[in-house]
């Protein structure tokens, strides 16, 4: 029974798999042109045809030579890159709701239906919704349900996405597939001291994802910030008892379960006090998301091997301590090396245990600070983490990997928030 | 009573002796021999109430300080003549006769100090305070450098930090407390907007004015006064639980309205990562509504907070074996070494404490961690705290102190010492502060 539904669905598959061939058989001619926009068509045409052009596409490659091979390989890579690149970032996911007069609670559990996404949602108040929603992304259509009742909001923290019992608020927010960044608060802060004024704006805001995928870093800054008043506010202050960059960038590595990521932007110059509203809030969120990494060391055995120190490209690792009690692993890792930049943007993530069975386990955790040391050879940093993971029933540890990104994908949210007001 | 005894058991013998001159002679030994005979006089009750005025609040609160040591009874009575210009005062001293009730035989003593000093050394005058007071600070950075000109200090019979602040102003060195250790640093000296009684130093350390616009939401402009509480030794106080009641008016009588601080809850099914009360801040935060334009004081500034007194305290001290995995426990909970090590001047030490009850109800409690170094005294550490789902690590770190560092002294780990305190008593203290700058 097993053979004949395989077979079925081999036959289902074949004629779609022989038309993706015939269509990556179609393209090579074009490759091959002369005229190199031709080609250079030819192959996005290729990578359009996605996944299933994979194995049509190697065959092809293994009877091709020259300038065509090399296409043909970048065509292949590229295929496999936005793989990656999706696996990472995700597909967008669609919404389409129907509401008619609903119970909010009803509402909220119609959304997370839809969406495949949990919404935890507790003692909501009562009202009904009516909202009709056409492909809209997740983020637009849970803003849009709370919008719509007034009466509840929606929250991010840690790894959950809530809807509670509070009023709604119009935050400024901007969707770009499976993210959300939205603008949660400013301030203005003046410290009054004896013959010394000075102050601190600061912009908070937030960027979510969904459940799944992950960026690494991302960071806010702004083209244009401005008071109704005509202050801008990045502009930079003379003098003064202390100095924020005017870049105002602020990122954080992502906890691995989290789906946000708070942004933060600080500066000294402060909006007039007379100010009602920005005026102009224009800039971008940079995101970096992780391809691809590699495996760089693989130490056997860690709890064997205190204080050794292994050599990992431009750094070395020394397992300083590790402990075992129950299923919980907690290790101490030193990471040094003489380039400053590369122990900077190593992150506890970079490390996983290796368990009996084979499988790999992320560690999370964080640096506990830095010491250097000065030698023959000039200064070092040692960045010092305190990494945990927690191990399946019936197995042990095997090996500590460290891993580094080798392909970074960086996408860049855009938004222009126009007469902001604050009140 | 012991010092009419000694009179009229000399008298008779008086009678037996000719002459004038030995008369005022005798006279005179009696005299000294009554007087050296006496307790020290009791403040009357009466007369110390007569210095509560609104006034001199520094003197009313001297006076408030005097009373509590005072019976119940009397102060009391004493109170009821106070005038009603002055009944802010008057219910202070009825709710440190309150605290003086609670506690018993756990109210804080105080240590008193005179001092009468001519054209000495500061850091002779502060060895001077110290002796006298048993209280410890560590000046190692004050006095470094170049030799500071002798000063004069003039002080009678005034609690031991009224003492240090007067030092502090006349030496030019600023008063600082890390962890609840008191530190002098040079420069400085004026502390700006103080409140003194008792055991306590209260100093205003920030005047913060904020906009904050929580979009859709509208906005709250706050003007938020931080003070600092330093306590001396004997107050055994480990915290600020919470600022009971503020009111603060400008030059002409107007109120300045308060703005309670916005305070979000995490969710209780959420176990938060950093212990929250792994070091209790000795700070006091007051969120009033900023006033109109043209007001650039805060004239008289009144309330009174709770400080956290604890009354069950779990103790571990390690000593002997400061090893990885050296295990100590008690009913409540179980403390084991992580590592303790004391690397350039800087010791850490790494602690795991197990609750043997609920973590979230551990979570609640203040938690201190004190280290000793071989030369050097037990001194609070700085710690934090992280929490896994059965115990928390405390990270604590023991930097040397000013007079290690400056000795040189070699300043390797003898001991840690962590401390569960497992309940608190709650010493509601009144305070005044004059004149705090808000333009």
């Amino acid at each position: 029974m097993i053979r004949i539904l395989a077979a079925a669905a081999i036959l289902a598959l074949a004629p779609q798999d022989s038309d993706v061939a015939a269509k990556v058989r179609g393209f090579i001619e074009q490759v091959r042109s002369e005229d190199l926009q031709a080609a250079d068509d030819a192959v996005l045409g290729i990578v359009r045809l996605g996944p299933p052009a994979i194995e049509p596409l190697k065959i092809e490659i293994a009877k091709a030579a020259g300038d065509t091979k090399f296409r043909l390989e970048a065509a292949l890579k590229q295929i496999e890159r936005n793989i990656r690149r999706e696996r990472a970032m995700g597909t967008p996911i669609r919404v389409t709701l129907a509401l008619d007069d609903r119970p909010v609670a009803d509402a909220v559990a119609e959304l997370a239906r839809a969406s495949g996404r949990a919404i935890d949602a507790k003692d909501l108040p009562a009202g009904n919704v009516t909202l009709k929603l056409d492909r809209a992304t997740f983020w637009e259509a849970l803003d849009a349900l709370c919008k719509r009742h007034g009466g509840v909001m929606w929250r991010v923290r840690g790894p959950r996405v809530s809807v509670e019992k509070r009023p709604y608020r119009d935050m400024p927010k901007s969707f770009q597939g499976n993210l959300i960044l939205f603008l949660d608060e400013m301030s203005a802060t003046q410290y009054v001291q004896t013959g010394n004024k000075y102050g601190t704006f600061s912009v908070n805001g937030q960027l979510a994802w969904i459940q799944g995928t992950r960026p690494q870093q991302a960071s806010l800054a702004f083209d244009a910030l401005e008071d109704d008043k005509g202050v801008v506010l990045t502009r930079q202050n003379e003098g003064g008892a202390f100095f924020i960059s005017s870049s105002g960038v602020a990122g954080a590595e992502t906890e691995r379960d989290n789906i946000s990521l708070p942004l933060a932007y600080s500066h000294r110059t402060l909006p007039d006090e007379a100010a009602e509203k920005l005026a102009k809030c224009r800039g971008s969120v940079t995101i970096k998301y992780v391809l691809e990494t590699k495996r760089l060391l693989s130490i056997a055995n860690p709890g064997t091997v205190r204080g050794q120190i292994h050599e990992a490209g431009k750094v070395s690792v020394a397992v300083q301590d590790l402990k075992v009690s129950g299923r919980d692993v907690t290790l101490r890792v030193d990471v040094t090396s003489r380039d400053h930049a590369e122990v900077n943007t190593v992150k506890p993530g970079d490390f996983c245990i290796v368990d009996s069975k084979g499988a790999s386990h992320a560690a999370r955790g964080s640096s506990h600070g830095r010491s250097s040391m000065y030698d023959a050879q000039g200064l070092s940093i040692t960045s010092h983490f305190g990494l945990n993971v927690t191990l399946p029933e019936g197995v042990e540890v095997a090996s500590l990997d460290f891993t580094r990104p080798t392909d970074i994908e960086e996408i860049v949210v855009p938004f222009d928030f126009k007469d902001l007001p604050f009140k | 009573m012991r010092a009419q005894q000694a009179v009229s058991g000399v008298d008779s013998v008086s009678l037996c002796l000719r002459g004038s001159l030995l008369r005022v002679l005798w006279g005179a030994v009696v005299a000294c021999s009554a007087v050296l005979a006496q307790d020290p006089p009791k403040p009357d009750a009466r007369k110390l109430v007569e210095r509560i005025t609104p006034a001199d609040p520094a003197a009313a609160f001297d006076a408030i300080g005097r009373l509590a040591d005072l019976p119940a009874a009397d102060v009391e009575a004493a109170a009821a003549a106070l005038p009603e210009d002055a009944a802010f005062y008057r219910n202070a001293l009825l709710a440190e006769l309150k605290v003086v009730a609670k506690l018993g035989d756990r109210y804080p003593r105080e240590a008193r100090v005179s001092v009468a000093a001519k054209d000495r050394m500061p850091r002779d005058i502060l060895a001077d305070i110290l002796d006298k007071s048993k209280e410890t600070v560590d000046s190692g950075w004050a006095f470094q450098g170049p030799g500071q000109p002798p000063i004069s200090l003039q002080l009678d019979d005034v609690p031991f930090l009224a003492a240090l602040k007067a030092f502090c102003k006349e030496a030019s060195v600023r008063l600082q407390s890390q962890v609840g250790s008191l530190m002098l640093y040079r420069g400085g000296g004026d502390l700006g907007p103080t409140f003194q009684f008792r055991n306590y130093l209260l100093v205003v350390t920030s005047v913060v004015r904020t906009r904050r616009v929580v979009f859709g939401a509208g906005e709250k402009r706050t003007l938020l006064i931080s003070a600092t509480l330093m306590c001396d030794a004997r107050s055994g106080t480990i915290g600020v639980a919470r600022l009971e009641s503020a009111e603060a008016v400008d030059d002409k009588g107007r109120r300045f309205e308060s703005a309670p601080e916005d305070r979000e809850e995490a969710p209780a099914d959420d176990l938060p990562e950093a212990a929250p009360n792994a070091q209790l801040p000795l700070t006091l935060s007051i969120p009033l509504k900023p006033p109109e334009k043209g007001v650039d004081k805060i004239a008289r500034l009144r309330g009174s907070f709770s400080a956290l007194l604890p009354s069950a305290t779990s103790r571990f001290t390690f000593s002997e074996k400061l090893e990885k995995g050296t295990k100590q426990s008690d009913d409540h909970f179980e403390v084991e070494i992580e590592r303790a090590a004391t690397v350039n001047r800087q010791t850490t030490a790494v602690l795991r404490v197990k609750p043997k009850g609920d973590m979230r109800a551990f979570l609640k409690l203040p938690v201190q961690i004190l280290a000793k170094t071989k030369d050097g005294p037990l001194r609070p550490c700085w710690t934090s705290g992280r929490v896994a789902k059965t115990e928390v690590e405390y990270t604590a770190q023991r930097y040397a102190t000013g007079e290690e560092q400056m000795q040189g002294r070699a300043n390797e780990i003898e001991s840690v010492t962590l401390l569960v305190h497992r309940a608190c008593d709650e010493r509601v203290v009144w305070f005044e502060l004059r004149d705090i700058p808000v333009e």
